[in-house]
């Protein structure tokens, strides 16, 4: 008998224990949220950074918002080599698996092998890359932070004409890749604002390479002979490094402007120092990796207090950026329909509604607003331009307006 | 006028670099039977070893060229030991699964051992080009080139002209029958690995002389297969001339039809003309036509 009451008494601390060490967990409801990365293709040198951003701001909306709402989200990256065919065959199992109401995407490749998916699964997707030509349509599910490469291409059209006072068009080749839908649709757009402003940039030449070129000498040969005033590239960064290389070698001065995912870091740290990129440019819509401003203080607190060890770079501030619009996201999505109780057409319908605060953005951006007729916003965007001065990255001035192109 | 002698002569030295990789293709094949896809691999490795000892190790030239020509030797060597030893006598099928097998192990092992980072590679030659009469001629291309002609015709005479080069060419021919004549084809095959990945490395240094380096850097194995089945196989001097052909189409599209038509035509015309001569001509220009007794 006293064995039995023993053995019960047991029985009842040991279910007490259990229940109260499982209480919190029943309180937290977990949400998946997976993301595109890229190990193993042309945006390998770059991930670390990328998905390190993503993962701390992850951290740190648990750590702040996530308790106080009783939600955990879990960041589960999946590599898909940048590479339609491989992001195609990967989604179904990270369909099934994590069931996700909101995908974290890196570019076009992902845009390619979902674009149908996405709303067939209802599940949107959000880069912080810029956006394409062929995302520039009705109901998008894929949305972009920035605009497109072409956008900020423009952006450095109108900066040097403006700095330079320039009245004739500004002539320019673009080096391009026909690896990546992302790199042709950057040509198209670089056309389109040529097309639909002519006194402002003619695209003298095109010249299309290999993700990795093997020498670009001749190709810049003929290019700087027609006289042109700087050579556009924005597909990777061994693509900087070649045609930096290149100039070089044919003695030429004439400036070279990067994209941000190719940019002065990623190139510098290719070329063996960012000394050597002088007379390079680069010229994106998004915050510059410089010292001293919100979006650097709230780096710092990430690296600090939540595990975030990649450097201070265009990579990592895609990485948070992206993290910081995904988590603004959630958190009015759960405040509006409640933890585990909206769906992947539920978070589209906020992404579309809600105006994401710039102070939610930590200065990455200013106040961002999604609209229906394009996967990225249409107005309102700036940003930056900078170059390379004495060996280290110099923004150029203040705001850059982002100009404006004809759809193509 | 100036600008198409740019465009053809450098062409023309492209194009041998492309045929310093595709005998690299020819040596193993001819002295292991096995079509090596993953020579573009070898490349990257090579690459890798040169950064490692010249930029990593910061070792003078002078010891960290020879360094890296014995890390590739012995790369070579473990290669063929780890991956081909066994399949000596087995199915040409099962040497081509097995190239497979070895593209995709080396390019996560490149991957793993020297990360996804793109590097800086050393300037090993000089990079200023020459300018010749208006006409631009890359510089390490053209030293590249002149490696490659003596490199073709040395090993050439190796294969044609001497005891052991033709003791190896036995091997490609069928392994039994070379192992019943008492040839080593154990031997065969280790030097066909080595000779390889030396091969490899310098085509790395010339293709990536100043430039840079990381995984992807391989396609170049993928460029160079139309000049290997475009010469044959077997031809390692008929190598240069199809190297020559492709390189010169190559630069000449991309010079004047790229820009007419607004698109990267330059990239699959080396592979249409090298599958038209390939209709007429199975074996390529110089292959040697098997002749099979009944």
């Amino acid at each position: 008998m006293r064995m039995k009451r023993l053995l019960v008494a047991a029985g009842l601390s040991a279910a007490l224990m259990g229940g109260m060490t499982a209480l919190p967990a029943l309180a937290e409801t977990e949400i998946v949220m997976p993301g595109w990365a890229d190990y193993s293709g042309p945006y390998a040198d770059i991930m670390p950074g990328w998905e390190g951003g993503r993962v701390a701001v992850i951290e740190w909306w648990n750590a702040n918002k996530g308790k106080e709402l009783g939600v955990k989200l879990t960041y589960k990256g999946v590599d898909g080599r940048y590479d339609p065919a491989q992001v195609a065959s990967l989604w179904p199992g990270v369909l099934s698996e994590f069931k996700p109401v909101l995908l974290f995407g890196m570019g076009g490749a992902d845009y390619a092998a979902m674009k149908t998916r996405l709303p067939e699964d209802k599940v949107p997707m959000i880069s912080p890359t810029g956006g394409y030509g062929f995302t520039w349509a009705d109901n998008p599910w894929s949305f972009n932070l920035r605009p497109t490469l072409a956008h900020e291409a423009a952006m450095y059209v109108e900066w040097r004409r403006k700095s330079e006072a320039m009245t004739r068009p500004l002539k320019v080749v673009v080096v391009a890749s026909e690896a990546a839908p992302a790199w042709v649709d950057t040509v198209n757009g670089i056309k389109a604002f040529a097309a639909g402003n002519p006194d402002k940039l003619d695209l003298v030449d095109v010249i299309w390479t290999a993700p990795q070129p093997t020498d670009l000498t001749t190709d810049i040969f003929a290019a700087v002979s027609k006289q042109i005033d700087a050579v556009i590239v924005m597909t990777n960064s061994a693509g900087s490094v070649a045609v930096k290389t290149a100039l070089d070698n044919v003695g030429s001065d004439v400036p070279l402007m990067l994209g941000a995912h190719n940019g002065l870091t990623a190139a510098g740290a290719a070329i063996g120092g960012m000394e050597t990129l002088t007379n390079t440019f680069e010229c994106a819509a998004m915050a510059p990796p410089v010292s001293g401003t919100e979006a650097a203080a709230f780096y710092d607190e990430l690296h600090v207090s939540y595990g975030l060890e990649p450097a201070w770079d265009n990579a990592t501030i895609l990485g948070i950026s992206q993290g910081l619009f995904i988590v603004a996201i959630m958190e009015e999505t759960i405040r509006r329909y409640g933890a585990g109780e909206f769906d992947g057409e539920k978070v589209r319908e906020v992404i579309l509604d809600y105006t994401v605060p710039a102070a939610a953005m930590h200065g990455f951006t200013g106040d961002m607003k999604m609209n229906n007729e394009s996967s990225f916003p249409l107005s309102g965007l700036i940003g930056y331009c900078a170059t390379v001065n004495a060996g280290a990255f110099m923004v150029l001035e203040g705001a850059v307006p982002v100009p404006e192109i004809p759809k193509w | 006028m100036t600008l198409f002698m740019t465009f053809a002569i450098n062409g023309a030295l492209q194009g041998l670099l492309y045929a310093l990789v595709a005998i690299g293709f020819s040596v193993i094949y001819r002295a292991s039977k096995v079509f090596n896809i993953a020579q573009g691999e070898l490349v990257v490795l090579g690459g890798f070893l040169v950064w490692l000892t010249v930029t990593e190790w910061a070792l003078p030239l002078y010891l960290a060229l020879p360094l890296s020509l014995a890390l590739a030797v012995v790369g070579g060597w473990l290669i063929e030991g780890i991956f081909f030893k066994r399949l000596i006598g087995e199915q040409v099928f099962a040497m081509v699964m097995m190239s497979i097998a070895l593209l995709i192990f080396m390019r996560g092992f490149m991957l793993v051992v020297f990360g996804p980072d793109v590097r800086a590679f050393p300037a090993i030659f000089p990079s200023k080009p020459i300018i010749f009469h208006g006409v631009l001629i890359i510089r390490p291309l053209l030293i590249g080139g002149i490696l490659t002609v003596l490199i073709a015709f040395g090993l050439s005479y190796f294969f044609n002209r001497t005891r052991a080069g033709l003791s190896l060419t036995a091997v490609a021919e069928d392994h039994r029958t070379a192992m019943d004549l008492g040839i080593s084809v154990r031997r065969a095959s280790q030097v066909a690995w080595i000779l390889g990945m030396v091969l490899a490395m310098v085509g790395a240094v010339v293709t990536m002389n100043g430039n840079s380096i990381n995984f992807l850097a391989s396609g170049i194995g993928f460029i160079a297969i139309p000049v290997a089945l475009l010469a044959g196989l077997e031809a390692i001097t008929g190598m240069l001339l199809a190297g020559i052909l492709i390189g010169v189409t190559e630069r000449l599209t991309a010079g004047y039809i790229d820009p007419l038509i607004g698109a990267n035509f330059a990239s699959v015309f080396p592979l249409l003309l090298m599958l038209l001569i390939l209709t007429f001509r199975p074996s390529g220009f110089f292959g040697w036509k098997t002749i099979e007794r009944i």
